[in-house]
C-alpha cells in the first residue's frame, strides 16, 4: 500500500498511561521520557476520556486495579471503539484468568509488577510500531478512496475491465469505444489511482472492493 | 473515594502507632481517673484512714479490735497500685498494728494480744489474697490481648493481598526510577537535574513502603496493651489507609465524616484500630455478599453525650435482623463460611475495656451500623 509521503515523515509518538498510584505513574513518565518517549499520565479513565487524542501513533499503558472503573473492563470496551491504538496492561497482583482475559480483548502485553523495564519499553515499542502500521494504512485507505473518487465515470468502468483481466479490444467493444480512447483513458486511471503496474492495479481493485464491503 | 492517602511525603519514617509527645500517665481502671486523684486524693484518704484506724486502736481499751480496719487499706492499695507498694503499704499496717498495742493503756494485756495477732493474720490473709486476686486479674488480660493479637493477625492475614499491593506499588515504581536514572546517566551530556529528580522519587518511594511495614509490623505487636492520649481522627485516617486497597478492588466508596472537634481518647493505638479493621473488613466482605449497585462503607466519629467520642461504620451490605443484632458478639458465633467467630466478641470486649460500649443495629435502607463509643478527655484539661 503506498501512503502519502506526509504520513511517513515526522510521526510523532505518544505513550498515555492510566495509573491511579501517584509514584507509579511518576517513574513510568520519567521513564519514558528517559527513552525519549513523549508520555502523558492520568490518574483515571475519567481523566482519560475528557483527554482529547491527538493525531499521532500512541501505546496505552493501563493498570488493571483502578477505582471507578476496573482497568480490563475498560480495555474490553476501549477495544471496540478505538481498536487502533494498542494496549499494555500492569499489574500488581495478575493471576491467570486475568491475564487471559486481557490478551483476549487484545492487550498486546500484560506485565506483572513489579516488571522488567525492558520488557515494558520492548512491550511499548511493539505497541507504538503497530499503532504506526494501523494508522498508515488507514490513511492509505483514505487516500485511495479519495483517488477512487476522482476517476471519472468511464475511467472506473475500464479499471474494473482492466482488473477483470479484459484486453483493450474487448474493453472497447464493450463499452463502444475506439482502442485509442480506452488507451488513454487506462493510462489517466493508471496515473490517477497511483498503480505502477497490472499487478499494483490488481491489488488496490482488492483492497477497493474490501472497503467496499466494510462500508456495507 | 476520600482524600486519605499513604501520602509519603507527610511523615517519612514515622512509626505510626507510637505517640511521642502524650506521656500522660497511663491508667490501670478502666476510665481513666483524672491525674489528681490518682496520685493526691487516693493517697491522701487511704493515709488518713490508716492514721485514724492508728488512733481509735490506740485509745480504745485491748478487748477491741479495730486494727482489722487497716483490712480496708490494703484492700483499697491492692487495687490502685502494683504489688511492691501493696506489700509496702501492708507491712506499715502491721508495725502499726504492733505500735498501737504497746501504745495502748486500758484493757487486759492477754486479750489485747489475741486480737493483735487476729488483727495481723487479717492483714497477712488480705494482703495474699488480693495480691492473689490481681495477679489474675492480669493473667486473664494478658490471655485476653494474646488472643486479640491472634484476631489482629488473623484479620491482618485477609488483608494480606492488599498490603502486598500497598508494598508493590511503591517498589514498582522504585525500580523504574532506577532504571530511568540509570539511562539518565548514560545520556551524552548526562541529564543532572533529571537524575536528581529519579533519585528523589526513589527515597520518597522507599519511604512508603517501609511506612506501610511499620503499620503492618505495630498491628503484629505482641506484648501488654498501652494506652495513650490519642486522636482519634488521625488514628482513623491512618487505618484506613490499610484498607485502600480492598475498597478499590471491590469498587466501594469509602466516605468519612470526621468532626474537627473531637477530645483526645485514651486508648491502645493497635487495638483500636484492630477494632476498626474488623469493623470495616465485615462492611467490606457484607457489601461483596450483598452484591447491590450501592457500595458504600461511612465511618463518621462525632463527639457524643459528655466527652464520649461517637464512631460509627455503616456499610450498604446485606445487613443484620434486629433479632440477631446482639448474638454477632457471642464468642464463636460467625456466619462466614471460613470465621471462627471471634473478632467481635474481641472487638467488644476490647471496647468495653476501654469503658466504652459496642453496639450494632440494621441501618435504615438497607446494611448495617456498628457504633461504639469510648470516654473522652474532660474539656477542663485539654
Amino acid at each position: 500500500m503506498i501512503a502519502p509521503p506526509e504520513v511517513l515523515e515526522r510521526r510523532r509518538s505518544l505513550v498515555l498511561i492510566i495509573d491511579d498510584d501517584h509514584s507509579v505513574r511518576g517513574a513510568l513518565v520519567n521513564l519514558f521520557e528517559s527513552v525519549g518517549l513523549e508520555a502523558q499520565a492520568f490518574e483515571s479513565v475519567d481523566e482519560f476520556l475528557a483527554w482529547p487524542l491527538p493525531d499521532a501513533d500512541i501505546c496505552l499503558v493501563l493498570d488493571v486495579r483502578m477505582p471507578g472503573r476496573n482497568g480490563i473492563e475498560f480495555q474490553e470496551e476501549w477495544a471496540h471503539t478505538h481498536g487502533d491504538i494498542p494496549v499494555v496492561m500492569i499489574t500488581a497482583h495478575g493471576d491467570i484468568p486475568m491475564s487471559v482475559r486481557a490478551m483476549k480483548a487484545g492487550a498486546i502485553e500484560f506485565l506483572p509488577k513489579p516488571f522488567r523495564e525492558q520488557d515494558l519499553l520492548d512491550a511499548i515499542h511493539a505497541g507504538l510500531s503497530k499503532c504506526g502500521i494501523r494508522r498508515q494504512a488507514i490513511a492509505a485507505d483514505a487516500d485511495l478512496l479519495v483517488r477512487l473518487a476522482s476517476l471519472s465515470k468511464r475511467e472506473r468502468q475500464v479499471m474494473d475491465s482492466v482488473a477483470s483481466g479484459l484486453l483493450t479490444k474487448q474493453i472497447a467493444n464493450d463499452l463502444g469505444l475506439s482502442e485509442i480512447t480506452v488507451k488513454l483513458c487506462r493510462a489517466s486511471m493508471m496515473r490517477k489511482i497511483g498503480a505502477q503496474s497490472l499487478i499494483d492495479l490488481g491489488r488496490i481493485c482488492e483492497r477497493v472492493k474490501a472497503l467496499k464491503i466494510q462500508e456495507a | 473515594m476520600t482524600e486519605i492517602q499513604l501520602q509519603p511525603s507527610r511523615k517519612p519514617h514515622s512509626v505510626t502507632i507510637e505517640h511521642p509527645g502524650d506521656e500522660r500517665p497511663t491508667a490501670r481502671a478502666q476510665r481513666p481517673l483524672p491525674s489528681f486523684i490518682r496520685s493526691v486524693a487516693i493517697p491522701a484518704v487511704l493515709t488518713g484512714l490508716a492514721v485514724a484506724t492508728f488512733v481509735v486502736d490506740t485509745i480504745t481499751p485491748y478487748e477491741i479490735a479495730a486494727a482489722t480496719f487497716y483490712v480496708v487499706v490494703v484492700l483499697v492499695a491492692a487495687r490502685m497500685w502494683p504489688r511492691r507498694i501493696v506489700i509496702g503499704v501492708s507491712l506499715s499496717c502491721v508495725v502499726l498494728t504492733v505500735l498501737s498495742y504497746f501504745l495502748t493503756r486500758h484493757g487486759h494485756f492477754g486479750v489485747g494480744l489475741v486480737n493483735t495477732a487476729i488483727s495481723l493474720i487479717a492483714i497477712g490473709a488480705t494482703t495474699y489474697l488480693a495480691i492473689r486476686m490481681e495477679a489474675a486479674h492480669e493473667q486473664a488480660a494478658r490471655a485476653q490481648a494474646n488472643l486479640a493479637r491472634v484476631a489482629r493477625i488473623t484479620t491482618l492475614g485477609e488483608l494480606a493481598a492488599s498490603i502486598a499491593h500497598e508494598v508493590k506499588q511503591p517498589l514498582a515504581a522504585i525500580t523504574t526510577n532506577a532504571n530511568a536514572c540509570a539511562r539518565w546517566m548514560a545520556a551524552d551530556p548526562p541529564n543532572l537535574q533529571r537524575m536528581n529528580i529519579s533519585i528523589a522519587c526513589i527515597v520518597q518511594d522507599a519511604n512508603r513502603a517501609s511506612e506501610t511495614l511499620s503499620r503492618v509490623r505495630a498491628l503484629t505487636r505482641g506484648g501488654e496493651p498501652q494506652r495513650t492520649w490519642v486522636d482519634v481522627n488521625r488514628l482513623i485516617r491512618e487505618t484506613l489507609a490499610l484498607l485502600e486497597g480492598p475498597m478499590r478492588d471491590q469498587q466501594i466508596e469509602l466516605r468519612t465524616d470526621l468532626s474537627d472537634k473531637l477530645p483526645m481518647v485514651h486508648v491502645d493505638a493497635v487495638q483500636f484500630q484492630q477494632v476498626l479493621i474488623n469493623l470495616a473488613v465485615n462492611a467490606l466482605e457484607a457489601i461483596g455478599e450483598a452484591g447491590g449497585a450501592e457500595r458504600t462503607i461511612q465511618i463518621s466519629a462525632q463527639k457524643a453525650r459528655g466527652c464520649d467520642v461517637q464512631i460509627t461504620v455503616e456499610d450498604t451490605g446485606v445487613g443484620l435482623d434486629a433479632a440477631r443484632a446482639d448474638m454477632i458478639f457471642d464468642a464463636f458465633y460467625t456466619t462466614k463460611p471460613q470465621g471462627i467467630g471471634i473478632g467481635l466478641s474481641i472487638c467488644r470486649s476490647i471496647i468495653e475495656a476501654h469503658g466504652g460500649q459496642l453496639m450494632a443495629t440494621p441501618r435504615t435502607g438497607g446494611g448495617a451500623l456498628f457504633r461504639f463509643t469510648l470516654p473522652g478527655e474532660q474539656e477542663q484539661n485539654s
